[in-house]
């Protein structure tokens, strides 16, 4: 099954670097419905408090032991739960005329709940391949990805149009807002169509633009708008929050402003967030890094200290 | 169009000159052939010729009902200066020198009736059942259309033109060595009234009628009437369709240039000059032009082409060929150069203006501010998706509004076509229902006593007998004069009824005269004035009459007097020269073989027939019309409603591309693009069937003829007919957008913007 060298080494490097490994700072989820589904540490269900709407046990954990395990780790690539997103042996091949351009080469990757995952590659690396991929804009020439149980590689466009309209949560590089519609409207339009949506006034206050609602693009400053393109995808309260350079059009200061948003969406909201980007200032933000270039990943990196937002700077 | 008019304008000039068709026309009782040298010795007379023409009742075979016949004499000596009205031959042979039996037919009048060569035709000839030979079909410039007496609109089955041997005819009818019509050609600079009243000096001592001029011959007015309909659409469907053009190279245009502005920003900032781009974005929308012109031009001589090969069935030209002269090609072309150069103008100018830097910058999210929109309180409850839509359109209120009015424009083509359909059906209706509403009309050859009436009543199925007494005069009102027959009718005639606006009857004054309003309008006259009216028949007296009051027939011009009023001033003892009858259905196939064999009478004209062949004729004159404005519609708002969604699409591509990826259903997206051209349409619709009742208005005196009048009159139906089918129209064009929709690039916007 594995056949990429490259992935294996990762696996076991990955293994080696979370056992026993201290813990970093846990990630305190909100005990909303998704998440109580089951045990971090051994995937079984939680029982809650028939009279409160809290779990017995700490969140997102069976028992008090299981808390403590998953506090230890709490960012474990060899987590035993399913991961949310997993790519095995993927390649896609663009066809230029005559010439095969290969942009990914068997790529074998997971990805799970809460994690906060910085893609880092030079342009032509393949980054946005793989972020289109896992968008379910595109389907890979070989190998299989996988969304929990189902089979993005088997799906049919309808059947992509609606994982992404349920699970995915996309920001992007320009923000691409309605610009006939107002920030807090921009947020509504989303929010109609996901099944589990969060309140959009809310997610705005969250994102701090409490006092911009009423605003449309074209009054925002650039990191306004895209903070605001950031409440939009959470506001339908996705699984994967998937980041396209989401800092590459803004300045310094508001760029960090911006992922201080994605930092604690991902904090607050236990969302798994993956951000691909060029910069490498922005790697120190992730609970783990992967490098990808012509296609492989080159490297993987987990942090046992993720930087906030107000360290990094370049 | 404009091509296909002129081409048969020309047709007809070719036509008439090389038949020599007479400029003058009179009919007299009986006239000596020496009289013909006189006339020939008048000032300004070219050429004269005498005939003989006498109308009879024909059987032909296949024809339950009587036709009627126009015998007319061939020329003696053909091929002479005073050949006037020559004959095409266009089957067969002329009748042999000495034959009294064989005829030429009007080719019309033969397809008709599908007559070959050798049937043929029974003919009452000076009392004598005869049997006609047909020996060939002929074309006359006299009889383009073919109208009979008592006839308003040409029927080819029931009336046709026979020519025959000036010998035969003459002994038939005792016209030897005499003649009873005339055709003249005048020189090229006499003076036609002159001519006029000189004929009418001469012939008057021989029962002459007085004599006309072409504006007054029959197939002449129904020709140039026709031609008038044809101008007219020629006129009116290109500049609508112009004017919609010149906006979408506009729209094309502007489109385009929002796009390459960053290239007007890198080409400025190099250091060349505003009026060098204009000019390169100007020779581009030239070249647009230039190729629409020549792909125009390709496509529209077979169109005028196929348009003249319709009206080639309706129009017996010999010459109806289409061409293109260089006038129609000039016109064309700069009337589509200069829209578009406008367009493309106004355009450049605006994209010029940019300064360099800020050509370059991609456009800043478009300005949208809290507007109108966030004042209305039913506002609160709208969906996102319903402001994003509003919010579009109100932002450019100009470019929704040329919208609207782009679509609004073709509705109302749609609803013009349909209306003057519609119309005419009415029209027809109405005119037969409240004013003819006899089922057979008899004429006789001249007036005759009442007693004729007595053997009318006795002829099978006739159920009552109302004569009338048509009497051809002129009516003089001040300097202004018309030829029209006085329809003498009894004062409580129920077969014939005189109308007015609401169809109601109208009862024939004891004294004066009522005349259509039509014909009021051409005299000038009004209710309570005095007419002078000359016989031009009989007596020929001259007397005075009031108009007591103006009538509404939708159909032909008349002057209408008490029977009783009119025997008294003519001191006649009231003389019929026709009735109309109501027959019983059942009987009419026996009635139809004696009105066959009765010799005296001159023309039959059935209500059914002649509502049928009016039906087809008005049917063929509209038809090509309703069916070329419809389809023209149709593809004003097909490519109002696409060009406008591609605009919306090429300038919101990338938003709606965003929405895709954020989890939008293609569905979803296309209602965000296409609400907006929904509401567009929507909007159009009222403003359509307003423009369309406008233009209908707008159209009612182009249709106000001495032949017929259109009323005014908009159905629901019509109103939802053109709504329907600019909704479909919308929706064709909505369907090939979201095809466009369908093929979004998804992936490009996460990368770029525009």
């Amino acid at each position: 099954m594995r056949t990429n060298p490259e992935a294996g080494l990762w696996l076991f490097t990955a293994t080696q670097n979370t056992s026993g490994s201290r813990a970093v700072q846990f990630i305190r989820t909100i005990p909303d419905r998704e998440n109580r589904a089951a045990c971090a540490w051994c995937a079984r269900g939680i029982e809650w408090s028939a009279h409160c709407d809290k779990p017995m046990t700490p969140p997102g954990a069976h028992t008090p032991e299981h808390a403590a395990m998953n506090a230890q780790t709490a960012v474990r690539t060899d987590d035993p739960t399913p991961p949310v997103m997993s790519m095995r042996a993927v390649s896609k091949i663009y066809r230029m005329g005559e010439i095969d351009v290969p942009a990914l080469r068997a790529v074998d990757l997971e990805l799970h709940a809460r994690e906060f995952v910085v893609i880092l590659g030079a342009s032509g690396s393949g980054k946005s391949t793989l972020l289109n991929i896992l968008g379910g804009l595109e389907t890979p020439t070989t190998g299989t990805v996988r969304y929990l149980d189902h089979e993005l590689t088997a799906a049919d466009e309808p059947s992509l149009t609606r994982y992404r309209r349920e699970h995915v949560g996309f920001v992007f590089q320009f923000y691409n807002l309605l610009p006939s519609l107002t920030a807090l409207e921009n947020v509504e339009l989303v929010a109609q169509i996901a099944p589990r949506a969060r309140d959009a006034r809310e997610v705005l206050e969250r994102v701090g633009l409490a006092d911009r609602l009423h605003h449309f693009p074209a009054q925002l400053s650039g990191g306004e708008q895209q903070r605001v393109a950031i409440a939009r995808a959470l506001a339908k309260r996705p699984d994967v929050l998937l980041c396209d350079e989401p800092t590459g059009s803004l300045d310094f200061p508001t760029g960090r402003r911006v992922l201080a948003a994605l930092e604690q969406a991902n904090r607050e909201f236990s969302t798994l967030t993956v951000l691909i980007t060029h910069n490498a200032a922005i790697a120190a933000m992730g609970s783990r890094v992967i490098r990808l270039s012509s296609g492989r990943i080159s490297q993987t990196q987990v942090n046992e200290r993720r930087a906030s937002a107000e360290e990094i700077s370049w | 169009m404009r091509g296909t008019y002129l081409s048969l304008v020309r047709a007809r000039q070719i036509y008439y000159t090389t038949t020599r068709f007479a400029d003058v026309f009179a009919q007299s009782r009986r006239a000596p052939l020496p009289l013909a040298e006189r006339l020939r010795a008048l000032p300004g007379v070219k050429a004269v010729q005498t005939r003989v023409v006498e109308d009879v009742t024909l059987t032909v075979p296949g024809l339950t009902e009587p036709a009627t016949g126009r015998l007319i004499s061939l020329p003696t000596h053909p091929g002479s200066a005073d050949d006037l009205d020559r004959l095409t031959l266009t089957a067969g042979r002329l009748p042999a020198p000495d034959s009294d039996s064989e005829a030429l037919v009007s080719q019309t009048f033969a397809t008709a009736n599908a007559l070959p060569l050798g049937a043929h035709l029974g003919v009452i000839l000076n009392g004598r059942w005869k049997e006609l030979t047909v020996v060939g079909f002929a074309l006359s410039p006299e009889y383009i259309y073919e109208i009979g007496p008592a006839m308003i609109f040409p029927d080819n089955r029931r009336f046709g033109v026979l020519w025959m041997n000036r010998e035969a005819l003459g002994t038939a009818f005792q016209m030897k060595g005499a003649f009873n019509d005339v055709a003249i050609a005048t020189a090229t600079h006499a003076s036609v009234p002159e001519v006029l009243d000189a004929v009418d000096r001469l012939l008057a001592p021989y029962g002459g009628l007085s004599a006309y001029d072409r504006s007054e011959q029959p197939s002449y007015r129904f020709l140039s009437d026709e031609l008038g309909e044809i101008e007219v659409n020629a006129t009116y469907i290109p500049t609508i369709f112009l004017a919609v053009a010149a906006f979408l190279l506009y729209t094309q245009l502007a489109r385009l240039i929002s796009i390459q502005r960053s290239q007007i920003g890198l080409l400025k900032s190099f250091g060349f000059a505003a009026w060098r781009i204009g000019l390169h974005y100007l020779e581009f929308a030239l070249c647009i032009v230039a190729a629409g012109l020549l792909l125009g031009i390709a496509a529209g001589i077979p169109f005028g082409a196929a348009l003249i090969g319709v009206y080639r069935l309706y129009f017996h030209f010999p010459a109806l060929t289409f061409r293109v002269t260089a006038g129609v090609l000039v016109t064309a072309s700069s009337v589509a150069l200069s829209a578009a150069g406008i367009g493309a103008l106004s355009a450049v100018a605006r994209a010029t203006r940019l300064a360099p830097a800020e050509a370059m910058r991609p456009e800043s999210p478009r300005r949208f501010r809290p507007g109108l929109l966030e004042s209305l309180p039913w506002t609160e409850r709208l969906d996102p998706m319903s402001r994003s839509i509003i919010r579009n359109l109100a932002r450019r209120p100009w470019r929704a509004a040329l919208s609207v009015a782009g679509i609004a424009m073709a509705m109302a083509t749609v609803m013009v076509g349909r209306f003057i359909f519609d119309a005419v059906h009415h029209l027809v209706a109405t005119h037969f229902d409240a004013a003819e509403r006899q089922d057979v009309t008899v004429v006789f050859p001249d007036v005759r006593a009442p007693r004729a009436l007595a053997s009318l009543r006795a002829l099978p199925g006739v159920l009552s007998v109302e004569p009338f007494r048509v009497m051809p005069a002129r009516l003089r009102a001040g300097p202004r004069s018309k030829r029209v027959s006085i329809l003498a009718v009894p004062p409580s005639g129920q077969l014939y009824r005189i109308i007015d606006v609401r169809g109601n009857r109208i009862d024939v004054p004891p004294a004066g005269v009522v005349l259509t309003r039509k014909l009021g309008e051409i005299l000038a006259v009004h209710p309570g004035e005095m007419l002078r009216i000359e016989q031009l028949d009989g007596k020929r007296l001259h007397f005075s009459a009031r108009v007591v009051r103006l009538s509404q027939e939708p159909i032909g011009i008349s002057a209408y007097m008490d029977s009783a009023a009119l025997a008294t001033i003519l001191r006649e003892d009231a003389a019929i020269s026709g009735a109309r009858l109501r027959i019983d259905a059942r009987e009419a196939p026996q009635l139809y073989v004696q009105l066959k064999r009765t010799p005296a009478i001159a023309g039959v004209s059935i209500r059914a027939a002649t509502i049928t062949t009016i039906g087809q004729i008005m049917n063929r004159s509209f038809i090509l019309m309703t069916t070329v404005m419809t389809g023209f519609g149709i593809v004003l708002v097909v490519g109002m409603v696409y060009n406008s969604a591609r605009i919306a699409l090429s300038e919101r591509g990338s938003e709606l591309a965003s929405l895709r990826v954020l989890g939008f259903t293609r569905l979803e997206v296309t209602q965000l693009l296409l609400g907006e051209q929904a509401l567009l349409v929507i909007a159009a619709i009222p403003a359509g069937c307003a423009l369309g009742a406008l233009l209908c208005r707008l159209l009612i005196p182009v249709f106000d003829r001495e032949l017929f009048r259109l009323p005014f009159l908009l159905t629901r139906a019509t109103f939802a007919f053109a709504a329907l089918i600019t909704l479909s129209a919308a929706i064709l064009a909505a369907a090939l957008v979201a095809v466009r929709i369908a093929r979004l690039d998804l992936i490009g916007v996460l990368k770029s913007r525009e």
